[in-house]
């Protein structure tokens, strides 16, 4: 099923409600193309929801966490949400949660949207968080890839590319990586009409 | 009212109206003063632990419900299984335990000893005044076959077990099968089938797993009565898995149409119960909607359609 930004409100919101019933309250911040969908970044469609972090808040201040493990009760109320709405089990998952081994861009909890679903408050990371993950995936997966066209909607600005990038240079120590990020990010900046530097 | 909501609440009406009917179609077979209604088949052998848990459950809607369950906890209670009426009361949605404490102690009140333990409500004696003094018991015709072989055999495991092979569509049965459908646990049936096998009374197959059958036509014969149509045939029905299906439906749309639960919820634990007592629907090919073309808070309209598959076939 593709999932536009009105069927995962819906989503969220039966999450919520069963969360509730269970007595767990849970935040949680959410990337990739549910992000994209439900902040209303870009107008396309997802098949799953990326789960990339909790959330919470010690004496005012928001920390992030890996998303895994996470809560039997949040496990039991996924997978009837993905039964009563015939998704896969694996509709929300935490498979993303493996980029904390190298870090999450920087800044990326001062550009987060929140919005609360009973006991479930779900942060849609926004531009500042999107864009080094879209570019790291992009350099991973080449020009074809749907995060090469989610760039592209995205339209970054030269800075907001260029800060990217430099965090990009740092997921990986690969001989040729650094230079693999330039020439993405060459190519995007061209694809942009953007002239090169 | 939008449409989610009139199915939610035709649904309840539905459903109300079905248990209802059939708990007094079931009464009425038991010599009960109740009236017999317009249901016709009267065939399908009643299983009374669910029906005296349904009638408990319904005599918020149906007070006159009182008066016959006083009468048959005089009359009736010595043909109950204590063990089986606590253990389909413990998988009751809501409050089951409840309702099997509720007539323990009417059951209690009326010197059954054996309920005592169960009896744990306040004294009931304005039940008990209200009985139908001058009704019989009469155990006669296919639909009362267990209770029936419960009077002559004792209750049991044997009584019950030989009811459901005479009275299955099916013909034959394996030890899940007939655990499953009456509620005993494997071990009890599988020593009970090996007793009713060396009797000779029940056949077993060679296949693995191996299944148990009866020869049916032999004991309709010796239980037919006098005043039984020859073509009378008891037919086993899933009393067990419908009364309480109807009953948390009940609750489900009263739940609905009262908003006192969320949408997301209402539609989801509809689900469940369809879930649940699917293996009832299929036992009696009763119709369900393709469960999967009403995803999230558009299944009120598969319910509707499962109680009203489930009203057809009751009638």
């Amino acid at each position: 099923m593709d999932l536009t930004a009105d069927i995962l409100e819906e989503l969220f919101s039966a999450l919520g409600a069963h969360l509730e019933v269970a007595s767990l309250s849970i935040s949680i911040v959410v990337v990739g193309g549910a992000s994209l969908a439900a902040g209303k970044l870009i107008d396309r469609t997802t098949k799953d929801v990326d789960v990339i972090a909790k959330a919470e808040r010690i004496d005012g201040n928001l920390i992030l966490s890996k998303a895994s493990p996470v809560p039997i009760e949040f496990t039991s109320a996924v997978e009837r949400v993905s039964r009563d709405y015939g998704l896969p089990k694996d509709w929300l998952n935490t498979v993303i949660d493996s980029q904390w081994e190298f870090g999450l861009p920087p800044g990326i909890e001062e550009d987060i949207t929140w919005k609360t679903y009973s006991t479930l408050t779900v942060g849609f990371v926004g531009r500042k968080g999107l864009i080094p993950l879209k570019l790291f995936a992009s350099v991973d997966q080449g020009p074809r890839s749907k995060h090469w066209q989610d760039l592209i909607n995205l339209a970054p600005t030269d800075v907001e590319l260029s800060q990217a990038a430099t965090w990009v240079k740092t997921q990986d120590d690969g001989a040729h990586f650094k230079q693999d990020v330039e020439q993405a990010s060459e190519q995007l900046r061209r694809a942009l009409g953007r002239s090169g530097n | 009212m939008n449409n989610f909501a009139e199915h939610w609440e035709e649904a309840g009406i539905k459903a109300r109206e079905i248990a209802l009917q059939l708990v007094w179609n079931q009464w009425s077979s038991l010599g009960s003063m109740a009236r017999s209604t317009s249901f016709k088949n009267k065939n399908r052998v009643i299983d009374p632990e669910s029906l005296v848990l349904t009638s408990v459950a319904l005599q918020k809607e149906e007070r006159r419900l009182t008066e016959v369950l006083a009468w048959w906890a005089h009359d009736g209670t010595g043909l109950l299984s204590v063990q089986r009426m606590k253990k389909m009361a413990s998988k009751t949605r809501s409050n089951g335990k409840d309702l099997f404490s509720e007539y323990a102690q009417l059951a209690a009140l009326c010197g059954h000893r054996s309920w005592n333990n169960y009896a744990e409500h306040e004294n009931q004696p304005e039940l008990l005044h209200n009985h139908q003094k001058d009704t019989r018991l009469e155990l006669r015709g296919p639909e009362n076959l267990l209770l029936r072989l419960r009077a002559t055999f004792g209750v049991g495991a044997k009584a019950d077990i030989m009811s459901f092979l005479v009275s299955t569509p099916q013909f034959s049965a394996t030890v899940p099968e007939i655990s499953k459908y009456l509620d005993f646990s494997n071990k009890a049936v599988r020593d009970a089938l090996k007793d009713m096998n060396v009797a000779g009374l029940v056949r077993e197959s060679s296949g693995r797993p191996a299944s148990y059958s009866t020869n049916q036509l032999a004991w309709v014969d010796l239980m037919r009565s006098k005043s039984d149509n020859k073509t009378d045939h008891p037919e086993w029905a899933l009393w067990s898995a419908i009364f309480p299906f109807l009953t948390s439906a009940m609750e489900i749309c009263t739940a609905a149409v009262s908003s006192s639960l969320n949408s997301f919820l209402v539609n989801s634990y509809a689900r469940d119960l369809i879930e649940t007592y699917q293996y009832a629907f299929e036992f009696h090919q009763i119709e369900l909607p393709d469960l999967a073309e009403y995803p999230g808070r558009e299944f009120s309209a598969a319910f509707l359609q499962s109680i009203n598959s489930l009203a057809s076939w009751a009638k």
